[in-house]
């Protein structure tokens, strides 16, 4: 992999535990070198709007903590250790060991170790997501379907209208929370239940997950290790769709409804509603727009799933330009071509510059060389964007000068909020 | 000496357990530890039960992050570099309370993959090292390896040295894979001490200039006030190497003489820059409170041959600021804290909180070390009784918890690491955070305000500890704090 220039992730090893740390009473064991599990809170957790969360999570989350001495004789017996303290000390419902380099490099075989369970009543279950594997995304990846496979039970029925949804990776989506409560809310006026919902998810969803008749997968990139392993293991289809925002939202329900085959009806009624609400704010926001907003060449600098969801609530909604949009999650080379699509039949035209980079210097560069007049992008982004005299909303992960907890910027209300903190950011700039 | 011409020693430096049983596990009295490390027993002991802890890696990754212009490079998969994000804050507030212009960390990650860890890192280092000297034309470039790089065995010292002649600015590698070490100072001791390779032999001698290490929670306020006490002694302080242009760190050995903010810290460096350069140097404790501000002060005095002044400024400081103290002792007197932070500044902050009538009920320090430790640690047991508990621990949240839980004290003085934990227990929290004010004489008197502050409204960790639902077993509660620390006993 190619060095990286302020990196706009952690490893896999922090992807993997901010997945675990949004899980109901559920602790990580950290098998790895002392400073990994503390660094990834500093990292991804404060990184990503400042958050405390996680059951056993930040400076509480078990951890073997290996030093040299495993290094040179192995870790396995101290990972079996701490396996058996956790059990004692942690009240947890299902304890999930996840691996860092030296694990990974050394060779544990935590396969074994957490083999010695089974069938003892213990729920505990292991991931190999060393930091050298990929990105938070990855680890994601790999520790959603490591869970699934480890605990998910065959259905003997399926649970009509029930869905789960996967590919929001807590934390590096700073508004995860957010995020997922609005799209819950917005499934639940169409009639949608949801048992996996990535956030709050106890190990008897997980057992049951399998009764679901669809899977929801709420990105372009994200999440498909899990609802491939639902489609090829336990026969549940899925659809994806990026991130809605604003009236996206629609076609979003839509597609869910269809999947489902449900009353259309009642999906057409409750978008009349949303949307209601929806133009109700964007009509109060006029005035305001005309001061601030008309005409305004719009640049983004987020993930995939984000980039595209805000693209389209600013061209198809608010009438703005897009001028520059930078991809900087480092998707597989076979899904780009899928992701650039959604930027297609935008409102007011293509978008004059659309790439993927994730390295620092290179996207700063590429602001200046295509200078946006209002951006959305991250904390790593304000200097650039003071620099270039170019008013910033930071939404994205690293997320250092906002703090998240219950702001959405998903679905109708989402977009609200979008629109109201842009124009609140432009007008104190 | 040019950069062509350096030589870049072998950077790896001794453990902090190998060269001074520095232990990171052990809960006593006050007494009882003093006491042992007297009889020379006190010795390091694994925990069976272990809590997210700290790395080697972490202390020169932060803190290179923070000299001025520096490029940090981590040679890790991108999570090692992760703490930058937070540092990146930290730096912020920092330049802005020194006047310096916004700019923010600059860290690179060789975003090691698993390619790389089968057939090595060095090619993207490489490319890393020229990029970065391209990039930002920076008048040094730290190297900071990881566990990945180390196990799989990229030799950066040799890479460094044969980049060195291509690129302007100074490569300083830093060897501290983080699993080299269980004691988070060892990463201290790894940065300082590469630092040395970059510090030029003194062209001449500022006989007036001391030369002060600034760990990087040491905010501008504090160094405003050893500034002012050195300007009373006519002295002025070059602090090194935090916030401060590369030049201030190449020109170091040209100073007086070294002491330190935080003689945790130092304790490695000092050794070999008075070896090197033949500065000579003092590490009295951290000066917070009165006697340890004394205590400070008089040895600085000493070494550079001005008792008589420094006597001088004690009285007329003591004169000035005691009244406020007693002031404040009167609103606190009685009090029960809880002090946590690294060992040098736990037992200063403890030190402080005695002049100000507050019982420590427990002090956690991340490690124990004597060389650092017990001279101050006598001085408290003398000053307090010696009964309050000393957790020696790096992190290790349950141990907290169950102190909290125990002691239930009025306050945690603490930071950013204890901070969260103790209001999530109903433990009002008097800072110590990247800002605070509270070295020296006006030091004191202003975080003795601080902790009033921090008793008047309680609310919030009130509310917070009525509903927080921590992760232990109620069982847990009833066992001794120490039970996971060394083999079990049954």
């Amino acid at each position: 992999m190619s060095f990286v220039d302020t990196p706009r992730s952690t490893c896999a090893l922090g992807g993997a535990l901010a997945y675990i740390n949004s899980l109901s009473r559920t602790t990580p064991i950290v098998h790895a070198g002392p400073g990994c599990a503390s660094v990834l809170t500093f990292g991804q957790n404060f990184g990503g709007g400042y958050q405390h969360v996680g059951h056993s999570g930040g400076f509480a989350a078990p951890s073997s903590n290996t030093v040299e001495k495993h290094v040179v004789f192995g870790g396995e017996d101290r990972l079996r250790e701490q396996v058996g303290t956790t059990l004692e000390v942690i009240d947890a419902d299902l304890y999930f060991v996840v691996t860092g380099c030296t694990a990974g490099l050394i060779g544990d075989d935590v396969r074994a170790v957490v083999g010695e369970y089974a069938g003892k009543g213990k729920n505990v279950v292991f991931a190999e997501t060393p930091g050298f594997k990929g990105n938070t995304y990855t680890g994601y990846e790999i520790a959603t379907r490591a869970l699934l496979e480890q605990t998910v039970r065959p259905a003997e029925r399926k649970r009509r209208a029930t869905v789960n949804l996967l590919g929001i990776v807590p934390t590096q989506d700073p508004f995860w929370q957010g995020n997922l409560a609005e799209i819950r809310r917005l499934l639940a006026g169409i009639g949608v239940k949801v048992v996996l919902s990535g956030d709050g998810d106890r190990l008897n969803a997980f057992r049951r997950a399998a009764e679901a008749e669809l899977n929801i997968v709420l990105s372009p990139t994200t999440g498909l290790a899990a609802a491939e392993y639902f489609r090829d293991t336990h026969g549940i289809p899925f659809i994806r769709h990026a991130l809605p925002i604003g009236s996206d939202t629609a076609s979003f329900l839509r597609k869910v409804a269809e999947a489902l085959d449900l009353d259309l009806r009642r999906v057409e009624s409750l978008v009349a509603r949303e949307e209601d609400f929806f133009w109700k704010h964007l009509i109060k926001l006029s005035e305001a727009y005309t001061y601030i907003l008309v005409n305004r060449e719009f640049g983004i600098v987020g993930d995939s799933n984000y980039a595209i969801g805000l693209t389209r609530f600013l061209a198809n909604d608010l009438g703005l330009i897009p001028r520059i949009v930078i991809l900087t999650d480092d998707p597989q080379q076979q899904l780009r071509e899928s992701i650039l699509e959604y930027f297609t039949g935008l409102e007011g035209g293509t978008v004059s510059k659309l790439v993927f980079e994730q390295d620092g210097f290179l996207i700063s560069r590429l602001l200046e060389e295509n200078r946006p007049d209002i951006l959305i992008g991250s904390s790593a982004d304000r200097q650039t964007a003071g620099k270039l005299f170019v008013p910033i909303l930071s939404v994205a992960f690293p997320l250092t000068d906002r703090v998240a907890l219950a702001n959405a910027y998903a679905g109708y209300r989402g977009a609200v909020n979008l629109a109201e903190d842009l124009a609140s950011e432009l007008l104190s700039a | 000496m040019s950069n062509e011409q350096r030589n870049v020693a072998r950077t790896t430096v001794p453990t902090r357990e190998s060269r001074l049983n520095t232990i990171t596990a052990y809960v006593g009295s006050g007494n009882e530890i003093a006491g042992k490390a007297r009889g020379g027993c006190l010795l390091q002991q694994d925990r069976r039960f272990s809590q997210a802890a700290a790395c080697a890696e972490m202390m020169p990754l932060c803190n290179s992050a923070l000299i001025d212009g520096n490029v940090v490079i981590a040679h890790s998969p991108a999570g090692c570099s992760g703490m930058l994000i937070l540092i990146g804050m930290v730096g912020r507030a920092g330049r802005l309370m020194r006047g310096l212009p916004e700019k923010n960390v600059q860290g690179i990650s060789t975003n090691l993959d698993e390619r790389d860890v089968v057939y090595g890192g060095a090619e993207e280092l490489e490319k890393a090292i020229l990029e970065a000297d391209a990039r930002y034309s920076p008048p040094a470039i730290t190297i900071i390896t990881s566990c990945a790089s180390g196990i799989i065995g990229d030799d950066v010292d040799s890479i460094v040295r044969s980049l060195q002649p291509r690129v302007k600015a100074a490569l300083i590698p830093i060897q501290c894979e983080g699993f080299r070490s269980g004691v988070v100072s060892t990463g201290y001791d790894a940065f300082l001490s590469a630092l040395l390779g970059v510090i030029d032999p003194p062209k001449r001698k500022r006989k007036d200039t001391l030369l002060l290490i600034n760990p990087l929670s040491i905010s501008r306020p504090n160094e405003v006030e050893i500034e002012r006490l050195l300007g009373e002694l006519g002295l002025k302080a070059q602090w090194f190497p935090l916030f401060t242009d590369f030049k201030n760190v190449r020109n170091a050995a040209e100073t007086a003489g070294v002491a330190s903010l935080c003689s945790l810290m130092s304790n490695y460096f000092f050794k070999q820059f008075q070896e090197k350069f033949g500065v000579p140097y003092v590490d009295p404790p951290m000066p917070v409170g009165l006697e340890f501000t004394d205590w400070w002060l008089r040895q600085v005095g000493k070494m550079l041959g001005i008792e008589e002044k420094v006597e001088k400024l004690i009285e007329s400081e003591h004169a000035r600021v005691r009244p406020q103290i007693e002031e404040l002792r009167s609103q606190l007197q009685g009090k029960r804290a809880y002090v946590g932070f690294n060992l040098e500044k736990s037992l200063s902050l403890q030190s402080l909180l005695t002049e100000l009538g507050i019982e420590t009920v427990v002090s956690t320090g991340f490690e124990y070390s004597d060389d650092y430790g017990l001279d101050r640690l006598e001085n408290l047991n003398s000053r307090c009784g010696g009964n309050f508990t000393l957790h020696i621990g790096n992190f290790q949240h349950f141990e907290w918890a169950h102190l909290f839980n125990r002691e239930k004290p009025d306050m945690l003085v603490g930071g950013l690491e204890l901070g969260g934990a103790a209001l999530r227990q109903g433990v009002p929290v008097a800072p110590v955070l990247p800002g605070t004010f509270y070295i020296g004489y006006d030091g004191a008197v202003n975080y003795g305000r601080e902790i009033v502050k921090a008793l008047r409204n309680t609310s919030y960790s009130r509310n917070l500890a009525q509903r927080v639902k921590l992760p232990y077993r109620a069982s847990w509660f009833r066992q001794k704090t120490h039970k996971y620390i060394g083999r079990s006993e049954s």
